[in-house]
C-alpha cells in the first residue's frame, strides 16, 4: 500500500466522523498549548530576571551577611555581620587587588509623605559610588555627594515612580518631605528604569546617605555595636579579575570578623555571573516543572488517541476483515491506524501551536506589578511540544493498531 | 488435458471451542481444474464455509495438503497468503460486505490499493464497475444501492485485480429471485469467459447452474 493511499484513507476516515475526531484532537491541542504557554512564560520570567540583572552594572561582586537563601530574594539574612568599616577595609586597593568602587547599602521600608500624599516604599541607604554600580541616571538634581555621606544630611533622591506618586507633575527638588516623620530635602530625582524585579518596580524606591540612614531612619547594628550594612557591592577592574578578588574578600571579611581557621565565614561573596546563573537554574527547573505538568494534559490527550483508536478498531472490525480478505497484509492495516492516530496528534499539535502563540501573546500583554512578563515561544519549546504530542500519538496509537492488524480475517468478517 | 488448479488432500481442519473440539472437516479430497464451475452444497454446519475459507487462503488447515497451481500453501507465511488472496483469488460474500462509508468506485478500487504499483487504477476500476452494469452509479455509496446493485460491486471488486478464482459465498442468500438470477448470469459469464469459480449453496437449483456439484456433510465429501 502506498502512502499517498494510506494518508487519503486516514483523512477519509477521520473526516466520516468529525465530532470525534474533533474531541479526540481537542486533548492533544490544549495539551500542545499548555505546554507551550506555560514554558513560554517561564522563558519569560527567565528572561525578565537575567535582564534585570545585567542591568546592574558589571565586574560586581556582592557581599552579603552570613548565608543567603537561593539567590538575592527573601528578607534579609538573620544576623547582620558587615559593617561600614569592612566596606571601607574593602575599598583599599592593598587589601583587595583590582578594586574600583565598593558600595555598601542598606534597605528597609517606610512611610514617605509630601503634603496630603504618601507612600510606602523602599528606603535605600548608600553612598555615592551606588550610583555608577547600579548604572542610575539622574533625571533632574544630583545624587547624593561624599559631603552628605560624611556629614549626615537629611537628603533624599527619589526614583521615578515615587516622584510622580508624591509631586505629580510639580518640581520635587528642594522641597521638604517626610520619611518616617522626619524631614528630608529632595536633592535628585532618578530616570525612569522602566524595569520590575519579582514584582517590585526599580523606580519604586528612595535612597538617603547611608550614615543618615543610620542615625535618624533604622537603627541596625552587629552584635558588637557596630553600624550594620545589608550589602556592600564591590566592583574590580575586569571579569577576570573576579575570582582573585572574591579571594581577597573573604581573606578581609575573615581577618576581621575574627575567624578562626575552622569557623564558617559569616558572610558571602558571589558575582553577578553566580547570582545570574544561579537565578536562570532555578528559573530553569522552574520552566521546565510547568512544562512538566502541562506534559500531563498532552498525556491525557494521548490516552485520549488510544481510547478512540480501540472503539474505532472495534467498530471497524468487519472493515479490517474485509480488508484482510481482499489481500491487506498486517502492516497495511497497521500503518493505516498507526497513521489515523498520528494524524490526529499532528493537527493536533499545529492548532496547539497557534494556541500556544496566542497564549503566551496574551500573557505578554498582562502587567503585573509594572512590567510584563515577556512570554516569547521560540522554537525549541515548539520542537518539544510537536516531538513530544506525535511521540504520544505514536505510542497511544500503536496498541490498538496492533490489535488490528493482528485480527484474524474470518473472525474480523464474521464479527457482529 | 487442462491442469489442476486446486487440490486438496485429506484436509482437516479441527475448531477448539473451549474443551469442545469441533472437526469442521474431517479428511476432504478435492481438485478443481482450471476453468471449472463448481458449486459446493450442504447444510449448515457441513464445513462448506470453512472449506471455502481454506480454499480462499483465509483459514489454514489442520492437516493435509492443498496445492494451488501447484504451490503448497502450507508453507507461505501471513503476507504471502495476502498476497495470494489479493492476486488470485476474489472474494463474493453473502452479505456483501462492502465499506459503508466508501463509494462504489472507492469499494472496488481496494483491491487495487492493497497491490501496489498498479498503473491507471481508475480506468481498470471504472471498467470493472461498467463490466457489472454499475458505470453509472460509481459515486454512489452502498446505502444507495439495491442489494442486486451492491452484489455486483462486491463481484466488480472480486474481479478488478483479474484474479484466476471466483470463491462465492452464497451469493444469492441474500437477494430476491430477480437479483439472484442477474447475479447467476453474471457468474455463468464469468465462467465462459475461463474464469474458475467455486460457489456455495443450500439451494439445490442454484448448485444446479455449475458443472459439478460437491456435496458435503458433516465433515465430508458425501458425493
Amino acid at each position: 500500500m502506498k502512502f499517498r493511499d494510506s494518508l487519503v484513507s486516514a483523512i477519509k476516515s477521520l473526516a466520516s466522523n468529525k465530532l470525534r475526531s474533533t474531541l479526540t484532537m481537542l486533548g492533544i491541542i490544549i495539551g500542545v498549548t499548555a505546554v507551550i504557554g506555560l514554558m513560554s512564560i517561564g522563558r519569560g520570567a527567565q528572561a525578565m530576571i537575567t535582564s534585570t540583572f545585567e542591568d546592574l552594572g558589571t565586574n560586581v561582586i556582592y557581599v552579603l551577611p552570613s548565608i543567603p537563601g537561593p539567590g538575592l530574594m527573601g528578607p534579609p539574612s538573620v544576623e547582620p555581620t558587615l559593617t561600614m568599616d569592612d566596606a571601607k577595609a574593602l575599598a583599599n586597593p592593598d587589601h583587595v587587588r583590582s578594586v574600583v568602587a565598593v558600595a555598601p547599602s542598606c534597605d528597609n521600608y517606610g512611610e514617605v509623605s509630601f503634603g496630603g500624599e504618601s507612600v510606602v516604599t523602599i528606603i535605600n541607604g548608600v553612598t555615592p559610588d551606588c550610583q555608577w554600580l547600579l548604572n542610575y541616571s539622574l533625571a533632574s538634581g544630583q545624587f547624593i555627594s561624599e559631603r552628605n555621606v560624611s556629614r549626615r544630611d537629611s537628603v533624599a533622591v527619589l526614583g521615578d515612580k515615587v516622584a510622580t506618586d508624591l509631586f505629580d507633575l510639580e518640581d520635587p527638588i528642594g522641597q521638604k518631605i517626610k520619611i518616617k516623620g522626619r524631614r528630608f530635602t529632595v536633592i535628585g530625582v532618578l530616570e525612569a528604569k522602566g524595569g520590575a524585579f519579582m514584582g517590585v518596580s526599580e523606580d519604586e524606591l528612595l535612597m538617603v546617605p547611608i550614615t543618615t540612614f543610620h542615625t535618624r531612619l533604622f537603627t541596625q547594628q552587629t552584635a558588637s555595636g557596630e553600624d550594620a550594612v545589608d550589602s556592600i557591592m564591590v566592583q574590580v577592574a575586569s571579569a577576570k579579575a573576579i575570582d582573585e578578588a572574591i579571594y581577597d574578600i573573604e581573606d578581609v571579611l575573615r581577618q576581621r570578623h575574627r575567624l578562626a581557621a575552622d569557623d564558617e565565614d559569616d558572610f558571602r561573596a558571589i558575582s553577578q555571573e553566580e547570582i545570574v546563573g544561579m537565578l536562570e537554574q532555578i528559573t530553569g527547573v522552574f520552566t521546565i516543572f510547568l512544562g512538566a505538568i502541562a506534559g500531563i494534559s498532552l498525556l491525557v490527550g494521548g490516552i485520549g488517541i488510544m481510547n478512540i483508536m480501540l472503539v474505532s478498531v472495534t467498530e471497524r472490525t468487519r472493515e479490517i476483515g474485509v480488508r484482510k480478505a481482499l489481500g491487506a497484509k498486517r502492516r497495511d492495516i497497521l500503518g493505516q491506524f498507526l497513521l489515523e492516530a498520528a494524524m490526529i496528534s499532528l493537527v493536533g499539535s499545529a492548532i496547539g501551536v497557534i494556541g500556544g502563540f496566542i497564549v503566551s501573546h496574551l500573557i505578554s500583554r498582562i502587567n503585573i506589578g509594572g512590567e510584563a512578563i515577556p512570554a516569547v515561544v521560540s522554537p525549541d519549546i515548539v520542537i518539544l511540544a510537536i516531538s513530544v504530542s506525535i511521540f504520544i500519538g505514536l505510542v497511544s496509537g500503536i496498541y490498538p493498531a496492533l490489535r488490528a492488524a493482528r485480527l484474524n480475517p474470518i473472525d474480523a468478517l464474521h464479527y457482529g | 488435458m487442462p491442469k489442476d488448479m486446486i487440490e486438496l488432500e485429506n484436509i482437516t481442519k479441527v475448531y477448539r471451542m473451549g474443551k469442545v473440539e469441533i472437526n469442521a472437516l474431517r479428511g476432504v479430497t478435492l481438485s478443481i481444474t482450471a476453468g471449472e464451475m463448481v458449486s459446493i452444497i450442504g447444510a449448515s454446519g457441513s464445513g462448506k464455509s470453512t472449506m471455502l475459507n481454506i480454499i480462499g487462503c483465509l483459514d489454514k488447515p489442520t492437516s493435509g495438503k492443498y496445492l494451488f497451481d501447484g504451490v503448497d500453501v502450507s508453507q507461505l507465511n501471513d503476507n504471502q497468503l495476502a498476497e495470494m488472496r489479493n492476486k488470485k483469488i476474489g472474494f463474493v460474500f453473502q452479505d456483501f460486505n462492502l465499506l459503508p462509508r466508501a463509494t462504489a468506485l472507492a469499494n472496488v478500487e481496494l483491491p487495487l490499493i492493497y497491490s501496489g504499483g498498479v498503473h491507471h487504477r481508475r480506468e481498470r476500476t471504472a471498467e470493472a464497475l461498467e463490466w457489472v452494469g454499475l458505470g453509472g452509479r460509481a459515486n454512489h455509496k452502498p446505502t444507495e444501492l439495491s442489494g442486486g446493485e451492491q452484489q455486483r460491486v462486491a463481484i466488480a471488486r472480486a474481479l478488478v485485480n483479474n484474479p484466476a478464482l471466483i470463491l462465492a459465498d452464497e451469493p444469492t442468500g441474500n437477494l430476491d429471485t430477480h437479483s439472484s438470477a442477474e447475479i447467476m448470469s453474471i457468474f455463468r459469464q464469468l465462467h465462459q469467459e475461463g474464469k474458475t469459480i467455486i460457489l456455495i449453496t443450500h439451494e439445490t437449483d442454484i448448485a444446479a447452474q455449475a458443472q459439478r456439484t460437491i456435496r458435503l456433510s458433516d465433515g465430508r465429501i458425501t458425493s
